[in-house]
C-alpha cells in the first residue's frame, strides 16, 4: 500500500511535476507579492487584481455546450463579465458573439490542466467531476468551485470523490441534497454548500417542446433508440426486436447512436440493408435529435440519459432494459440505499425483457395507455426537477450572490495580510 | 567527507556522543565499567522512555486508522488500476488526514530502536575502557564472554541469554496482538542473537540490560497504574540510593551529598501531588514548533558552527595537517553535522514525541537556553588563555567561587527576563532567534571564508617548503647554528642538570647564562631581537612606527642569514618563527637570497605514526564541545573541558597516536601531536646532519616546539611513550633540587592556579627531553668530528610562566592577571669553538646578544644590512631597556599593523629572579 507507484505512470510524473512546479511558483509569486508588499508601503497595486477573473466557466468538452448556454445568456443579459473556457477547439461557445462573455480554447488534457492548476478567479463554474481527484486540481488563487450537473437523476453517479472537493454543488431534487450530505457524512467530511436552482438545459428544451407544435401521428410512433456497444439493444436483440416492431404496425424510427457507425459499421449497414426505409420504417442520424424525440410517442431504449430527458421534457412513455450496473466505483458505492434512479424507472414505463420481446406491442399500449405512467411522470419531475423554468436564472442569481460574498472575503484576507507585513 | 559521514554525523553521532558522556561519567564516579554499562542502560532507558510510550501511542493510533480505513482501501484497490488507484486511494487518504508515510508510524519503535542500536554498537564494541575488563564472571568484557565450556568448545551465554529475555519480553507484550507483530518481535530476537553472538560482552551485556529493562516495563504496562507503579519503584530506589551512601563513608563528602540530594529528588514524582503550589509555566495555547525549531537551529549553529569555526578562524594553519593539508573548514561542517543532529534532530525528535504540555516546555527551555547560551559565552569566562589545535588552554581555566555565583546570579535573572519576554512577546522571540540564526550563518560563513583563503596560502607555503631538510656542516671550516628552543625556561637548567648530572660531560664546552631575559614573553616579541639584535626588542618595534609589524619581523629573521651569506658562508634556515607572520612560517621571505637553504621540519620529519584521519574524528567532537563548554554556565565549564579531554572515552586504541590524554597528574595515554612534531625533529637532527669534508664554513638556524609543547613523559628518561606511568617516580621525585640546594615543587599542595598540576610537571618534562636529545646529537656532533669546529647557540625566544616563585609574580589589578615574571627568563646556552667544560657565567644577558655571540671573530664589525646600524650588545649597557608583558599572542590582534598595542612593560637590573630586580612601567 505503501508508496505504491504503478510502473507505467508517465502521466502521473507528470502531474507531479505539475503539481511541483505550481508549488513552487505558488510560493515564489507568494514571497514576490509579499516583498512588493513591503516595497510599496502594502499598498496593492490595481492590475494585482485585474488579473483574477471575476467568473470562469470551465467545460471539458463541447458536449456540455447546452448546460452553459443558458446560463451565459443569463450572465450575458444581466451584463456580468465571464470567460468561458472549453477543452474542444470547435466548441458552439466559441463562435457564439457575446458581449461580456469571453470564449477561451485552452487546450486539451495535461495542457488544459496546467493552466486550469494555476487559475487565478473568484468562482469557477463547472460540470467536469473529480477535481482535485485526478489532474485537475484545485488552483491556490480560485476562491470557489462551484458544480453544476449535467443529467437530472442521481447525483452519485460520478467516480468516486467525484465531487468531494467542490465548495458547492448546484442541484435540482432534494433527493441529490440529501445523498451529498450522506457521502459526506460518511467520509467525515465538510459539509459543502448546497443550492436548488433546477435545470437550465432542460428548461430550455422544455421551452421548445412548448413552442414547437407537435405533428398529429395517425399511427403511434416508436423511437428505437439504442446506446452502442456489447449491452447495447441492437447489438443484444437485433433482427429479433426489429421484427417484433414491425410486426406491431407502428411506425417504427430507428436512431443508432453515432458511436455505431462508426464502431458498428457492418452491423448497422447488414440491418440497414435488411430494414430499408418504408412508410413504417426509417432510419434517423438528424444532429439535433429535437424533432425525432418530438414527433414519436415512446422511446425504446437501453438505459441512458436520454430516458429522463424524453419523459420529463417530452412527457412521454419509456420502455427500457435495465442494464447490469456496478456500482463499485462510484459515490454510489458508498450508498446502501438504491439510486433513485432505479427507484423511479418502473414508474416511467416498462422494462423490456428477453421474454416479452414478442409481446412488445402489448408493452407499448400499456405504456402509452396507462395513466400510472403519466402519474409516475408527474411524480419524478416533482422530486428531480425543482424549479422548472427558472433553472438559468436562478443558476445566475446564484453565482453572482456568490461572486460577491467571495469577493468580500478575499479582499479581508488581502487586508489581513496587509496588516500582517506592515512593519511594526 | 561524503554523505555518508554526514549522514552518520547528523543521526548517529549525537547518541553515540550522548553514550560516551553518560558512560565516562559514570565510569569516572563508580570507578567500574561494568556498573557503568549498567548506568548507561538505566540512563538511556529512562530517557528514551517518553519516547517509547508516544511512539506506542501513535503505533496504537495507526493500528487503528489502519483497521477504519482498510474496507474502502481494499474496495478502491479492487475497483481499480493504475494511476485511477492510486488517485483514488490518494483522495481518500486526504478526506481522513492521512498520509501513506504515516505507516511507518506502525514501525516507530522498531525505527528508533535502530539508530539507538547503531550508536550503542559503534561505542561499545570498540570502546577501549572495556579492553581487559573483568566484570563478575565475565573475564573480559572487550571480547565475547565464552563461558560455557564443552572440551574446548566455547559457548557464548550472554547473547542466548539476552534472547531468552527477549522472547519472554516479546510474549507479554505481543500478547493478544495479531500474528504479525508476533512474528516481527521474534524474528527481531534472532537477528540480535545471530548479529550480537560474536560481539564484545560488555556490549551484549549492554543490550541483554536494555532487553530486561523492556521486560520489566512490559510487565509495568500490564499492571492497573504504571505511572504509579513507577513513581512508587522510583521512590524506593531514591530512599535505598541516599541510604547506601549515607553509610557508605569511602565516598568523598561531595560525591555522597550530591547522591543523597538524588534519592531526595527521587522522591517528588510521588510526592509531587501533594506540593500545594505547582505553577504551571507554560501557560495556554499549543506549543509554537517553528519556536522551537528556530531555537533549536540557533543553538546549533552557535555551538556546532559559530564558535568552531570561530577557534579555527583564529589560526587556520595550525588545523592544516602538513603532510597531508586538507581544508579545515572540514571541521566546522562536521562539528555543526552533531549540533544539528543534536539540537534540531534528536531533541526534534524528543519534541514530536512529547505531549503538548511537554512541547511548551522544550519551547520554554529551547528559548532561555538559547539567551543563556549568549551571555555565558558574551560576558563569562573570555580570558581562558591559549588554545591550542587540540583545543586545550595553555593553562587550566580556573574560576573563583565569587565568579561562579556571579555567574549563577546572572543567568536566573536572564532566565526570568527570558521568561517574561517569551509570556508576554512571543512574536518578538521567533524574530529574535531568526535574526540570531541568521548572525550566526553569516558570521560562520565570514570565519568559514576566512578559514579556506588561509588554508590556500598554507598549502602554498607547505607545498613550496618542500624538501627533506638537509643541514650541511663543515669537518674542516667553521660551523654557527642557533636553535631557537620556544618557551625553553632558563631557571629550570639547574634542576635538570642536576638530576641528570650525565648532561654536564654532553654539554661539554658549553656556558649557561642563567641571568638572561628576554624583550617580550610571546615568540613576536621575544624572537625578533633573538635573531636581529638589540635593533628588534619590542620597545624598538614601537619606536620605529612608520614601519609594519610584519616587515620588521621578517627583516630580523633576515639579519644573520644575509650577514653570514655576505661573508661566505653556506646558509641553512629551518622553521624561521612566525615568518612573514604565519604559523607555519612563510619561507618565501628569504626569495632575495635563493642560496639560502630552507626548510619547514616541524611536523614534517618521522611523522609516520601520525593519524591524522583519526584526529579529524576527535576533533570534530571535541569543537562542538568547546562550543558547549563556552555556552554553558560557569561551574559546568570545567566538567566539560576536562582537562582538555572533553570527557574522551579514548584513552588508548585508534586514538593512541593522535593525542594524548592525561589521567590525573602522572599518567597518560597515547602521544602528543604538536610535541611529537618537534621531539622528532631534534630526536632525529644528527640524520639531518649531513657533514661534508669540506673547507666552507657553515651556519644553520632553526626553531623547534620541544619544549613549547606541554606533554606528559615517561619519567625518568621522559620519553614520549603510548602508557605512561609516572605514580611512584612522582611520588616519590616531585621535589627537584638544584646543586645550590634550592628546590621547586612540581606537584605542590598550594598552587596558584586551580588544578593546574600539569602546567608545571609537563613543562618540566619537555624542557628535560630537549636537553637529553641533544645530548644525543651532540654526542654525534663529537663523534664525527664536527664538534669543535662548531659554535652552538641554544636559545628561548621566552621562557614560560610556571609560578614556581610567589615573590616573581606581579599582580595586575587592573587586568585581575598574575604576570610571571620568570616568563622573561630565557635560555641561554652557548658554546664556542674549542671550548671545554661546563661552565655558569651570571652576568647579565639578553637574547638579543646572540647575534652578537654568534658572529663574535667571524665576520668583523658587523652592519645591519637593512639599518645600516652596527650590531652589538652595547644597548642593554646604555639603557634599562623595557620587556613588554604582552599576554596577547596573535598577530593579528596584538598590534595596529605598526606598534603593539598597549599592555605591560618591566625593566629589570641586577638578579633576574631577584623580585628587587624589577620595576613596572605600566601599560603603554
Amino acid at each position: 500500500m505503501l508508496l505504491y507507484i504503478d510502473p507505467g505512470t508517465g502521466s502521473m510524473l507528470f502531474t507531479i511535476l505539475i503539481g511541483v512546479l505550481s508549488a513552487g511558483f505558488y510560493f515564489l509569486r507568494d514571497v514576490f507579492v509579499k516583498l512588493k508588499f513591503r516595497m510599496s508601503g502594502g499598498k496593492v497595486s490595481a492590475d494585482e487584481n485585474a488579473q483574477k477573473l471575476p467568473v470562469v466557466i470551465f467545460s471539458d468538452h463541447k458536449r456540455y455546450w447546452n448546460i452553459f448556454e443558458p446560463i451565459l445568456d443569463e450572465l450575458e443579459r444581466r451584463g456580468v463579465k465571464a470567460v468561458y473556457m472549453t477543452e474542444s477547439e470547435d466548441d458552439p461557445g466559441l463562435s457564439k458573439t457575446y458581449e461580456n462573455v469571453e470564449g477561451r480554447f485552452i487546450g486539451t488534457g495535461n495542457k488544459a490542466y496546467a493552466m486550469l492548476n494555476m487559475l487565478k478567479a473568484s468562482i469557477v463554474l463547472s460540470t467536469t467531476p473529480s477535481l482535485d481527484v485526478f489532474q485537475w486540481k484545485r488552483s491556490p488563487d480560485v476562491d470557489y468551485y462551484i458544480h453544476i450537473a449535467h443529467m437530472p437523476n442521481d447525483i452519485t453517479t460520478y467516480r468516486m470523490f467525484g465531487l468531494d472537493f467542490y465548495d458547492a454543488i448546484l442541484l435540482s431534487g432534494n433527493y441529490q441534497g440529501e445523498q451529498i450530505r450522506m457521502l459526506e457524512k460518511l467520509r467525515g467530511i465538510p459539509e459543502k454548500e448546497i443550492e436548488y436552482v433546477g435545470l437550465p438545459y432542460m428548461d430550455v428544451m422544455r421551452e421548445r417542446v412548448l413552442r414547437e407544435k407537435r405533428p398529429e401521428n395517425k399511427v403511434r410512433t416508436v423511437l428505437l433508440a439504442p446506446s452502442w456497444g456489447e449491452s447495447g439493444l441492437l447489438k443484444k436483440y437485433g433482427e429479433k426486436l426489429i421484427d417484433a416492431l414491425v410486426d406491431t404496425g407502428y411506425k417504427l424510427i430507428i436512431r443508432p447512436h453515432p458511436q455505431s457507425f462508426t464502431s458498428e459499421a457492418e452491423m448497422i449497414e447488414a440491418l440497414r440493408k435488411k430494414y430499408p426505409d418504408s412508410d413504417m420504417l426509417s432510419w434517423n442520424r438528424d444532429t439535433d435529435n429535437f424533432n425525432v424525440l418530438n414527433e414519436s410517442d415512446i422511446l425504446l431504449s437501453d438505459f441512458s440519459g436520454v430516458v429522463f430527458e424524453y419523459a420529463l421534457i417530452f412527457d412521454k412513455p419509456v420502455i427500457c432494459t435495465t442494464a447490469e450496473f456496478d456500482s463499485a466505483p462510484y459515490d454510489c458505492a458508498w450508498i446502501k440505499e438504491d439510486l433513485w434512479t432505479f427507484r423511479i424507472l418502473p414508474k416511467l414505463g416498462r422494462e423490456l425483457k428477453p421474454e416479452n420481446i414478442t409481446s412488445v406491442k402489448e408493452l407499448i399500449d400499456e405504456c402509452i395507455e396507462s395513466s400510472e405512467f403519466a402519474k409516475g411522470r408527474e411524480e419524478a419531475r416533482n422530486e428531480t426537477w425543482l424549479y422548472q423554468g427558472e433553472g438559468a436564472k436562478r443558476t445566475a442569481d446564484y453565482l453572482m450572490r456568490t461572486l460577491q460574498r467571495v469577493s468580500k472575503e478575499a479582499e479581508k484576507q488581502t487586508e489581513d495580510m496587509d496588516l500582517t507585513v506592515q512593519p511594526a | 567527507m561524503n554523505i555518508l559521514t554526514i549522514l552518520h554525523a547528523i543521526f548517529i553521532k549525537p547518541l553515540e556522543l550522548i553514550f560516551e558522556l553518560i558512560f565516562v561519567i559514570a565510569d569516572r564516579v563508580v570507578a567500574n565499567p561494568g556498573i557503568a554499562i549498567i548506568v548507561l542502560s538505566l540512563t538511556v532507558n529512562f530517557l528514551v522512555l517518553p519516547l517509547y510510550r508516544q511512539a506506542d501511542k501513535m503505533q496504537e493510533e495507526e493500528r487503528k486508522t489502519e483497521e477504519k480505513l482498510k474496507d474502502w482501501v481494499t474496495h478502491i484497490k479492487k475497483t481499480f488500476r493504475g494511476d485511477e488507484r492510486f488517485m483514488m486511494l490518494q483522495a481518500y487518504y486526504r478526506e481522513n488526514d492521512y498520509r501513506p508515510y504515516y505507516a511507518l508510524r506502525g514501525s516507530l519503535s522498531l525505527l528508533l530502536e535502530i539508530p539507538f542500536f547503531i550508536a550503542a554498537y559503534r561505542f561499545l564494541s570498540t570502546l577501549s575502557l572495556l579492553q581487559g575488563v573483568s566484570f563478575g564472571p565475565i573475564a573480559d568484557l572487550g571480547a565475547p564472554d565464552a563461558l560455557i565450556n564443552f572440551g574446548g568448545l566455547s559457548v557464548n551465554l550472554l547473547p542466548v541469554l539476552m534472547t531468552l529475555i527477549n522472547i519472554v519480553s516479546g510474549a507479554v507484550y505481543t500478547k493478544g496482538a495479531p500474528l504479525k507483530s508476533k512474528i516481527q518481535l521474534y524474528g527481531m530476537a534472532l537477528i540480535f542473537l545471530v548479529f550480537l553472538y560474536r560481539s564484545p560482552s560488555g556490549l551484549v551485556f549492554y543490550w541483554t540490560l536494555n532487553n530486561l529493562f523492556s521486560l520489566a516495563k512490559n510487565i509495568f504496562y500490564k499492571l492497573k497504574d504504571p505511572a504509579k507503579a513507577l513513581k512508587i519503584l522510583i521512590s524506593v530506589a531514591g530512599i535505598l540510593l541516599a541510604a547506601y551512601f549515607a553509610v557508605k563513608s569511602s565516598y568523598s563528602v561531595k560525591s555522597r551529598i550530591v547522591f543523597i540530594f538524588a534519592g531526595a529528588l527521587m522522591q517528588l514524582p510521588l510526592l509531587w501531588k501533594f506540593i500545594p503550589f505547582r505553577p504551571d509555566l507554560t501557560g495556554k495555547g499549543k506549543a509554537d514548533t517553528p519556536l522551537f525549531l528556530a531555537a533549536g537551529g540557533f543553538l546549533a549553529l552557535y555551538t556546532g558552527s559559530l564558535l568552531p569555526s570561530a577557534v579555527i578562524a583564529s589560526s587556520p594553519a595550525e588545523f592544516v595537517d602538513i603532510l597531508d593539508p586538507s581544508d579545515p573548514v572540514s571541521h566546522v561542517v562536521l562539528s555543526l553535522c552533531l549540533s544539528v543532529g543534536l539540537f534540531v534532530v534528536w531533541l526534534g525528535v524528543f519534541y514530536y514525541l512529547s505531549s503538548e504540555k511537554g512541547k511548551k516546555y522544550f519551547v520554554l527551555l529551547a528559548w532561555i537556553a538559547s539567551v543563556a547560551a549568549v551571555v555565558d559565552h558574551m560576558f563569562f569566562g573570555t580570558d581562558l588563555g591559549i588554545l591550542s589545535s587540540s583545543l586545550r588552554f595553555d593553562m587550566e581555566p580556573s574560576f573563583t567561587r565569587k565568579q561562579y555565583l556571579f555567574n549563577l546570579g546572572i543567568l536566573l535573572a536572564v532566565a526570568l527576563i527570558a521568561y517574561l519576554v517569551i509570556r508576554k512577546k512571543q512574536k518578538i522571540v521567533l524574530a529574535l532567534l531568526l535574526a540570531g540564526v541568521c548572525a550566526c550563518l553569516v558570521m560562520s560563513t565570514v570565519n568559514a571564508v576566512k578559514i579556506h583563503k588561509q588554508f590556500l596560502v598554507t598549502k602554498k607555503i607547505t607545498e613550496e617548503s618542500g624538501g627533506f631538510p638537509e643541514i650541511e656542516l663543515s669537518r674542516n671550516g667553521k660551523n654557527v647554528i642557533v636553535i631557537m628552543m620556544d618557551r625553553m625556561a632558563g631557571y629550570l637548567l639547574p634542576y635538570i642538570f642536576y638530576e641528570k648530572p650525565e648532561l654536564y660531560e654532553k654539554f661539554d664546552g658549553f656556558t649557561y647564562y642563567p641571568n638572561t631575559v628576554s624583550s617580550g614573553i610571546r615568540t613576536c616579541s621575544g624572537a625578533p631581537g633573538l635573531f636581529g639584535g638589540y635593533e628588534y626588542t619590542a620597545w624598538e618595534f614601537n619606536r620605529r612606527s612608520d614601519e609594519t609589524m610584519v616587515d620588521k619581523h621578517n627583516e630580523s629573521l633576515k639579519v644573520m642569514p644575509a650577514l653570514f651569506l655576505e661573508n661566505g658562508y653556506h646558509v641553512t634556515v629551518c622553521d624561521p618563527p612566525l615568518a612573514n607572520y604565519e604559523v607555519i612560517p612563510d619561507l618565501s621571505i628569504y626569495d632575495d637570497y635563493p642560496e639560502i637553504r630552507r626548510y619547514i621540519t616541524i611536523g614534517r620529519v618521522y611523522q609516520d605514526a601520525y593519524n591524522s584521519a583519526s584526529r579529524s574524528v576527535l576533533l570534530n567532537r571535541n569543537l562542538f564541545l568547546y562550543g558547549i563548554m563556552k555556552v554553558s554556565p560557569l561551574v559546568l565549564q570545567k566538567r566539560i573541558y576536562d582537562h582538555g579531554n572533553y570527557n574522551s572515552s579514548e584513552l588508548t586504541s585508534e586514538y593512541a597516536v593522535v593525542d594524548q590524554v592525561d589521567d590525573g597528574l602522572s599518567k597518560a595515554y597515547g602521544l602528543d601531536p604538536t610535541f611529537m612534531g618537534s621531539y622528532n625533529v631534534l630526536d632525529h637532527l644528527w640524520e639531518l646532519c649531513h657533514i661534508e669534508d669540506t673547507d666552507e664554513n657553515t651556519f644553520m638556524m632553526m626553531d623547534n616546539d620541544t619544549a613549547h609543547s606541554p606533554a606528559t613523559l615517561q619519567e625518568p628518561d621522559y620519553l614520549p611513550v603510548d602508557n605512561v606511568d609516572n605514580e611512584a617516580f612522582d611520588d616519590a621525585n616531585h621535589i627537584r633540587y638544584a646543586a645550590d640546594g634550592s628546590s621547586i615543587d612540581l606537584r605542590p599542595e598550594k598552587v596558584y592556579w586551580d588544578e593546574d598540576l600539569s602546567w608545571k610537571m609537563q613543562h618540566y618534562q619537555v624542557n628535560a627531553a630537549s636537553f637529553l636529545v641533544f645530548g644525543k646529537w651532540l654526542d654525534f656532533l663529537r663523534e664525527n668530528g664536527v664538534y669543535d669546529n662548531t659554535r652552538i647557540i641554544i636559545v628561548s625566544d621566552h621562557a614560560t610562566n610556571l609560578e614556581l616563585w610567589e615573590d616573581l609574580i606581579y599582580y595586575d589589578a587592573e587586568k585581575d592577571k598574575k604576570d610571571d615574571l620568570t616568563f622573561y627568563n630565557s635560555m641561554l646556552l652557548v658554546k664556542d669553538f674549542n671550548a671545554k667544560g661546563f661552565t655558569t657565567d651570571d652576568r647579565f644577558m639578553m637574547n638579543c646578544d646572540v647575534p652578537t655571540i654568534a658572529m663574535e671573530g667571524l665576520i668583523k664589525d658587523p652592519v645591519n644590512p637593512f639599518t645600516g646600524n652596527r650590531i652589538d650588545s652595547s644597548a642593554k649597557e646604555k639603557e634599562k631597556i623595557p620587556l613588554f608583558y604582552n599576554w596577547v599572542w596573535e598577530t593579528e590582534k596584538n598590534n595596529d599593523g605598526y606598534r603593539y598595542k598597549p599592555d605591560l612593560w618591566f625593566t629589570v637590573d641586577g638578579d633576574v629572579l631577584d623580585p628587587e630586580s624589577w620595576e613596572c612601567l605600566g601599560a603603554q
